[in-house]
């Protein structure tokens, strides 16, 4: 299906900026289109938390006049995007949920929300974040509205998948972005952690918070990313290395990439992970070693502990973080929000202090075995998405002790990448996880965009 | 919920002047024993001389 003849929300960002650029398509236009398909199926989706229709038409509005004067400023410019609501955006107080409202330091605009804003996106509103499915509406999953979207950036996994906004920003601290873009059939994106401010972020765990792009390809994971990539003063832990230009990443070449797969953990995690995924992702790799890639086995043996370590560091920083707001908290929080509570006060300095030896044994063994390979390719998920009567309030915090597939990269802040890579027999997605060497964010988008190029996954639409 | 593990929860909480929940430590007693026994597989990980500590990076400004 070309861009001419695709309805206007299921347009690719990379679709849309080009017919922008040319003047074939109004911002205008396309923010109206996207507006009416939000409000045609957000009453089932539940993806919204914050609709900003208003001032998104005006900013579209805007957007269209300046490049018609001749001033467009490039790939976002005129493209409507939406926001997990754990992102400040200074027309929208943050609802933070599974979070205190007091907890969001609310700054303006986040320096990630910002910096689309400077490439002239337009903002649609904040998305639901939950880690409470027992809080009513939760989004629903538009691949079978019975089933979770995956969280924690619940509300843009399924804003995405079903065209309610052509990109999101999302937020991953053990798997955030990658688990609903892997249930949901999207692409999510985590760079090297530094790489992206988490300035206005609400923060779960400074150390392995990350904010990035959720998308339906590759390419437009490559503009948001361009556009919200960059040191940032504001941000105590944002590296100043120079930005590549990720566009160098859209080309169709793996010749000669060595791709890791590391067999060991895999097997460790067989057990609890569905047959189906495990076919789904070899087969991935497979096409990937057909397209000239050449795959080797690796072995990073702390990877087995790395998610409880990342559990470890991240409930501490969050009990840290989040002292003060504890007290009201553990009264009238939410059910994960008061087990989380629990968990930081249970541990030790020497524990917290553990963990973090732990992640460094870790870090060693990945720049290790980065010296052989140019990406890990592993799975994304242990099960496609659950029914809703499936899942209680603590099934996340008990992933998150015991070992898994995302975690471990948020301890280690590698950049990963969660692209689908095929559908079950009940026709959910599954999503094969790349993951790259530090602020070595192109080797992983160009081997994403290989494999995307040739699978073409992205045709495939929600029923919704 | 395992007693110990109760009553050295309570008295971690008391310390940062906090009180669960009511209900919240039966509810939640499978898993804290589950986070518990987490913490005792990771103190059993050998991380041999691994330190931490916080360092200048001077490519970094």
């Amino acid at each position: 299906m070309t861009a001419e003849n695709k309805a206007l929300h299921y347009l690719t960002i990379h679709e849309a900026h080009k017919l922008i650029q040319s003047g074939a398509l109004s911002p205008v236009e396309l923010t109206r289109a996207i507006v009416e398909r939000i409000d045609a199926v957000d009453g089932q989706l539940h993806a919204f938390v914050n609709l900003m229709a208003d001032t998104a038409l005006e900013e579209a509005r805007i957007a269209e006049a300046e490049i018609l004067r001749g001033n467009y400023r490039g790939p976002m410019h005129g493209i409507p995007v939406a926001v997990k609501d754990q992102l400040d955006v200074k027309e929208a107080p943050a609802e933070i949920r599974g979070l205190d409202a007091s907890a969001a330091k609310q700054v303006g605009d986040a320096t990630a929300v910002n910096k689309l804003r400077e490439g002239g996106a337009i903002l649609l509103g904040k998305l639901a974040m939950s880690s409470m499915p027992s809080e009513p509406p939760q989004p629903r999953n538009p691949w079978d509205l019975k089933r979770i979207t995956g969280g924690s950036s619940t509300g843009a996994g399924a804003a995405v998948s079903a065209g309610l906004c052509m990109g999101a920003l999302g937020e991953d601290t053990a798997g955030s972005i990658r688990n609903p873009a892997s249930l949901c059939g999207i692409v999510g994106f985590k760079a090297t952690y530094g790489r992206v401010s988490r300035h206005g972020l609400a923060p779960l765990g400074w150390s392995l918070d990350h904010c990035g792009p959720m998308t339906r390809v590759v390419e437009d994971a490559v503009h948001m990313l361009q556009a919200i990539a960059g040191y940032d003063p504001k941000d105590p832990t944002s590296i100043n290395v120079p930005v590549p230009e990720y566009g160098n990443a859209l080309r169709e070449d793996v010749r000669g990439m060595v791709i890791g797969v590391p067999r060991d953990f895999i097997a460790l995690c067989r057990e609890k992970t569905s047959p189906e995924i495990l076919q789904l992702v070899d087969e991935a790799i497979g096409e990937l070693e057909s397209f000239g890639a050449r795959i080797q086995n690796v072995s990073l043996p702390t990877l087995k502990y790395a998610t409880q370590a990342n559990a470890v560091i991240y409930y501490n920083e969050h009990y840290a973080g989040h002292r003060e707001e504890a007290k009201t908290a553990i009264k009238t929080g939410a059910t994960a929000r008061r087990a989380r509570i629990y968990f930081g006060v249970l541990t030790g300095s020497a524990d917290y202090l553990h963990a973090q030896r732990i992640r460094s044994q870790l870090k060693r063994e990945c720049a290790e075995v980065f010296q052989k390979v140019d990406v890990l390719a592993l799975p994304c998920q242990t099960s496609t998405a659950p029914k809703f009567e499936e899942v209680d309030a603590l099934d996340t915090l008990r992933k998150h002790l015991a070992p898994e597939y995302h975690a471990p990269f948020n301890l280690a802040g590698l950049a990963a990448i969660s692209i689908p890579c095929g559908f079950s027999r009940a026709n959910l997605p599954v999503a094969l996880q790349l993951v790259g060497k530090p602020f070595d964010e192109l080797t992983v988008l160009r081997a994403a965009y290989t494999y995307q190029q040739h699978a073409r996954w992205y045709e495939k639409r929600p029923p919704i | 919920m395992d007693r110990t593990l109760e009553e050295t929860l309570r008295a971690l909480l008391a310390k940062e002047g906090l009180e669960p929940k009511e209900g919240d430590l039966e509810r939640f007693g499978p898993l804290l024993e589950q986070y518990v026994a987490t913490l005792k597989t990771l103190r059993g990980v050998d991380v041999g001389e691994e330190e931490i500590a916080g360092t200048f990076h001077p490519e970094s400004k």
